[in-house]
């Protein structure tokens, strides 16, 4: 029998019965199959006519289609068949086949595949014989839209994973290159705009006026106006010189500037809505109500099945309904805020303050991939042939030298802040190479933010594999150094040097102290990360605590200490000789390190820890009262103030928490124990497989699980458990005290925190607020538990304040 | 060590040779103390595990029996696609539960024979290094819930995954499954990963994980 599906004719035979019998022929369980063709293969099989499996099968209507010879048409068959118009389409149509076009658009760019939203447009198929001018410019400019956020900004980015994202399948699509350049877009669309306003003008001078018709027209105004301005600001991401291939810098005035006119458009726009009614109307006219009836000749423009068959078959095969107009104008609305929010990454100009809000950012605004792989190339800018570490920051600064600056910052090692030391070759090889490989695993940082949260955890475990390696490294550089440089200084002068100081620099391993910081930040997000995300069982919550207290944050704590006494009292000796050299040396920095980034200290010569001393005619002056990174005032001695007292903070928190948790299993107040009969997990199994990640690192240094249980004894276990819930009291209250003294410094200077929530490190303004609340909650719970109050009641954790600490409910 | 006669719970398989099969197995493998520990833990787990399926009192009413024949596939695939959302196809069941039918255990009811409940599992050389068991499907029928059975099951299947010599046990589970997540959880099953919109209706789910080794 014959069949035409498309443009196809087929020959089928009918073999049924004779299968049938042979299959007969096998006993129960018998299968039949090719070589290579195992039941793994197998199981991406279809079976026909399960409606789950088989797509013709999914729609009654579809079917019954199918069954009388409908089959899917082309354009120009439904064109041939006057099924649906391509010429003189009123204001009304245009618009319902805008608003459709853009709900494809939004569930696009949720992840679902252009097989089931953009190309179920059947005008898209074929743009070049649609003969109405706007209907076939918006058409275009849809097309070219996704393209270039699909190739220039999602592949660009290579953020996605699966689960966002199947943007890779393009179905043999046609997206029309060759035929139209995106700047043609941009200018047709605006041809479109004038001659429609001629057409409103011309429609409003007419002596009986056709209200209707004018709203229509001035609303395709709008949303061909809307369409012109939002493909423009995406063009502007990741643009690419055509002739040099290089990045151009990010405009973000102009991004604003577009997307303010963006945001009146949208208040403007009536979003449509198609009804059944001829006499519906809308509550207090926000929506544009379109009686279907007078889309009688564009009703197939849309068919969801278009391209069902081209489908893989284990494939998210579900149909979703068109989202309405009125939800996806409220998510642009959306994406609007989120553009304007995340181009305040370009004031972000220490890996530090980026960090955090990269941070901040993924978490309150939880982006869709759409603004993660903005965000990402916003910050790193893809250049052709060119590896993550080796792109410029805004496509401006090269990662080397910010990645020194920061170095700077954290700790002013002697070799990036003596300006006037000839470095010999050799050194300066030992220490470019460092810093180069620094670079790979601190931008996979960022890349690391911007992926979808399950997907950051995963890569943070990655991550701390690099900054293993580079904890060795740092040492090494250190060790050479320590040679170098004491033969150096001593030799530049001896006057002004402060045996004590001396004996600092002396020990100080610099480099190894700025990565082990960098480590810890990672760590303890990720641990955090881990509340978040719900993924610890109660049971683990004592060590998760105590590790977390006593080797990460107990750590860092030192680290922080360590870079404060150095700031403090190596700053002044540095700059003195700086000074003392300046004259000689006629003011030629022959520091090669200092020199590259000489354009990071110009700019940001208030926070330089060492203050361009050439312009100092008084330096004790200044002194006290400079302004940190942050807008804040802070004396000399507040280096890392915010930061110190988040982290005792946490400390405090994290102490409080262990010490109950351990008053209340001696209480035996716990609902649980890892001691049950049916529990099957081993501790020291689990304590391995949990902190695996941590196990490759310098330091903190990996703890078996014997020596961890050992301190954990030292710690917990020689005390009563009225002494621990005491103890915890204490801890709590600590906790409240540094939070709320970290939130009275930031709202002494209002004016740079206004309309932020404010990161420090990971914590945000709103995380302190939580923290502050389970604290005090808290204590007031571990005090009634303390006086013996209900003591047969078992207790629960509740981490519906904040994820990651409990509030402990009785 | 325990006789293949009557046992109380109703486990028609044989349980004998386990631990004799264990032996073979494993004496070749690493240094002597390594696998002799390995043994002892183990045993340990398998005792255990015995002792907790004998412990219960069963419901006289229903029994455990693992599959036999391509004759109970329909009313296996039946009592799953009833349960669970996501479709698969006859060749899913079969892969699965053809590649190893000793670890797809079934309780029925002893007077109509109607299948109760089902636990379909695999265990798998994952990368090269590690033993991998993999619950892949779990229904029970509606009238027969909170009555334990699915723990049985889980028992039974977790059970014989160590005797094979077995590193770690996964499956993923719906974040909203609080019921499937409190069972798992009591055995010691942990989160190990959340997956982001795994499920076909964009649901998460977590990758939970026992460890065994």
């Amino acid at each position: 029998m014959q069949e035409t599906i498309g443009d196809t004719t087929y020959n089928w035979t009918d073999v049924t019965t004779e299968f049938a019998d042979l299959c007969r022929n096998l006993p129960v369980g018998e299968v039949l199959r090719d070589e290579d063709f195992t039941l793994f293969e197998a199981m991406t099989a279809l079976e026909l006519m399960d409606p789950k499996m088989d797509g013709g099968m999914s729609i009654k209507n579809h079917f019954h289609e199918q069954k009388h010879g409908n089959r899917t048409l082309t354009l120009p068959q439904l064109i041939e068949k006057k099924l649906v118009k391509t010429s003189s389409l009123t204001p009304t149509e245009l618009i319902h086949l805008f608003d459709q076009l853009l709900s494809t658009f939004h569930m696009w760019l949720d992840g679902h595949s252009l097989a089931l939203t953009l190309y179920t447009c059947v005008y898209v198929h074929d743009i070049p014989i649609i003969e109405d001018y706007p209907l076939r410019t918006i058409c275009y400019t849809f097309v070219k839209l996704i393209d270039y956020i699909r190739e220039r900004i999602l592949l660009k980015a290579g953020l996605f994973e699966e689960e966002d994202f199947s943007g890779t399948l393009t179905y043999n699509f046609p997206f029309y290159r060759d035929t139209i350049k995106d700047q043609t877009c941009l200018s047709d669309l605006k041809k479109c705009e004038d001659e429609l306003n001629k057409r409103l003008r011309s429609l409003k001078h007419e002596s009986e006026l056709n209200q209707s018709e004018i709203n229509a027209t001035q609303q395709l105004i709008h949303r061909i106006r809307f369409l012109r301005l939002f493909f423009g600001v995406t063009l502007r991401f990741n643009e690419a010189n055509e002739k040099t291939n290089e990045q151009t810098y990010l405009n973000s005035e102009e991004i604003l500037r577009n997307l303010k006119q963006i945001d009146e458009l949208l208040l403007l726009i009536r979003p449509s809505h198609v009804v059944d009614d001829e006499t519906a109307t809308s509550p207090d006219n926000a929506e544009l109500i379109i009686p279907i009836s007078s889309l009688a000749d564009i009703a197939r423009s849309f068919d969801p099945y278009y391209n069902y068959r081209q489908l893989p078959p284990a494939f998210n095969r579900f149909i979703r309904q068109l989202i309405l107009p009125s939800c996806v104008y409220t998510f642009l609305g959306s994406i609007c805020q989120q553009l304007r929010r995340m181009l305040e990454v370009n004031d972000k100009r220490t890996l530090k303050q980026a960090f955090e809000f990269f941070v901040e950012y993924s978490t309150n605004e939880k982006p869709s991939l759409f603004i993660r792989s903005l965000l990402l190339l916003s910050y790193l800018p893809s250049v052709q042939g060119c590896l993550l570490s080796s792109r410029k920051i805004f496509g401006q600064i090269s990662f080397t030298e910010q990645v020194k600056y920061e170095m700077r910052l954290f700790i002013v090692p002697p070799l990036l802040t003596l300006k006037y030391i000839t470095i010999d070759q050799e050194t300066i090889n030992y220490g470019e190479n460092f810093f180069q490989r620094a670079c790979v695993p601190f931008s996979n940082l960022f890349y690391s933010l911007c992926n979808n949260r399950a997907r950051t955890r995963e890569k943070l475990s990655n991550l701390l594999d690099e900054f293993s390696v580079l904890q060795d490294e740092s040492e090494k550089l250190d060790q050479w150094l320590h040679k170098y440089f004491l033969q150096h200084i001593l030799q530049a002068n001896l006057s002004t040097l402060n045996a004590q100081t001396l004996l600092l620099i002396e020990k100080t391993s610099y480099f190894f102290q700025f990565i082990l910081h960098w480590t810890l930040l990672i760590m303890e997000y990720y641990l955090l990360m881990g509340f978040d995300l719900s993924l610890y069982s109660k049971r683990e919550l004592y060590d998760v605590y105590f590790y977390f207290a006593q080797i990460i944050l107990f750590t860092h704590i030192n680290v922080y200490k360590t870079s404060t006494n150095i700031l403090n009292t190596t700053i002044p000796m540095l700059i003195q000789i700086n000074q003392k050299h300046q004259q000689i040396s006629k003011n030629q920095t022959s520091n090669i390190f200092v020199q590259q980034f000489n354009s990071l200290i110009q700019q940001h010569s208030n926070d330089d820890p060492l203050m361009d001393s050439a312009n100092d005619s008084n330096p004790g002056q200044k002194k006290n009262k400079r302004k940190n990174l942050n807008g804040l005032l802070s004396t000399n001695t507040d280096h890392h103030e915010q930061e110190v007292a988040l982290i005792h903070g946490h400390f405090a928190m994290s102490t409080a928490m262990h010490r109950c948790l351990k008053a209340l299993e001696l209480e035996r107040r716990l609902r649980f124990s890892s001691t049950d009969a049916n529990y099957f997990l081993r501790d020291e199994i689990r304590y391995r497989h949990r902190f695996l990640p941590f196990a490759n690192l310098c330091a903190p240094p990996y703890m078996p699980h014997a020596d961890f249980l050992h301190i954990q004894n030292l710690s917990d276990n020689r005390y009563t458990p009225k002494e621990l819930y005491q103890d915890a009291i204490n801890n709590f209250s600590q906790a409240k005290t540094y939070f709320e003294s970290y939130l009275n410094r930031l709202t002494i200077s209002k004016q740079q925190t206004l309309n932020r929530t404010f990161t420090t490190s990971f914590t945000s303004l709103a995380d302190v607020e939580s923290y502050i609340r389970i604290a005090k909650t808290n204590c007031v719970v571990l005090k009634l538990l303390l006086s013996g109050h209900k003591s047969d009641m078992k207790i629960d954790f509740d981490f519906t304040l904040h994820a990651h600490y409990p509030t402990l409910k009785l | 060590m325990t006789s293949e006669a009557t046992i109380p719970n109703g486990l028609d398989h044989q349980v004998d040779s386990c631990l004799t099969t264990n032996d073979i197995n494993w004496a070749c493998d690493d240094q002597e103390n390594q696998s002799t520990t390995k043994l002892d833990n183990d045993k340990e787990l398998i005792l255990k595990l015995d002792n907790l399926l004998l412990d219960d009192q069963n419901d006289p009413e229903i029994y455990f029996h693992s599959y036999k024949s391509e004759n109970e596939m329909s009313s296996i695939m039946t009592l799953i696609s009833g349960t669970l959302s996501e479709p698969y196809s006859i060749y899913t069941y079969r892969y699965f539960i053809h590649n190893w039918p000793d670890l797809c255990f079934l309780c029925s009811n002893r007077q109509t024979n109607e299948l109760i409940g089902a636990i379909v599992s695999k265990l798998d050389l994952h990368k090269k290094v590690l033993r991998r068991g993999y619950i892949a499907m779990l229904a029970i029928n509606k009238e027969y819930r909170r009555k334990k059975i699915a723990s049985k099951l889980v028992l039974m299947s977790i059970r014989e995954m160590i005797r094979r010599g077995c590193d770690e046990i996964v499956l993923e589970a719906e974040v909203n499954n609080d019921a499937a997540l409190n069972l798992y959880e009591n055995l010691g099953f942990l989160r190990e990963k959340r997956l982001y919109r795994y499920y076909l209706n964009g649901v998460d789910a977590y990758r939970l994980k026992l460890w065994l080794k």
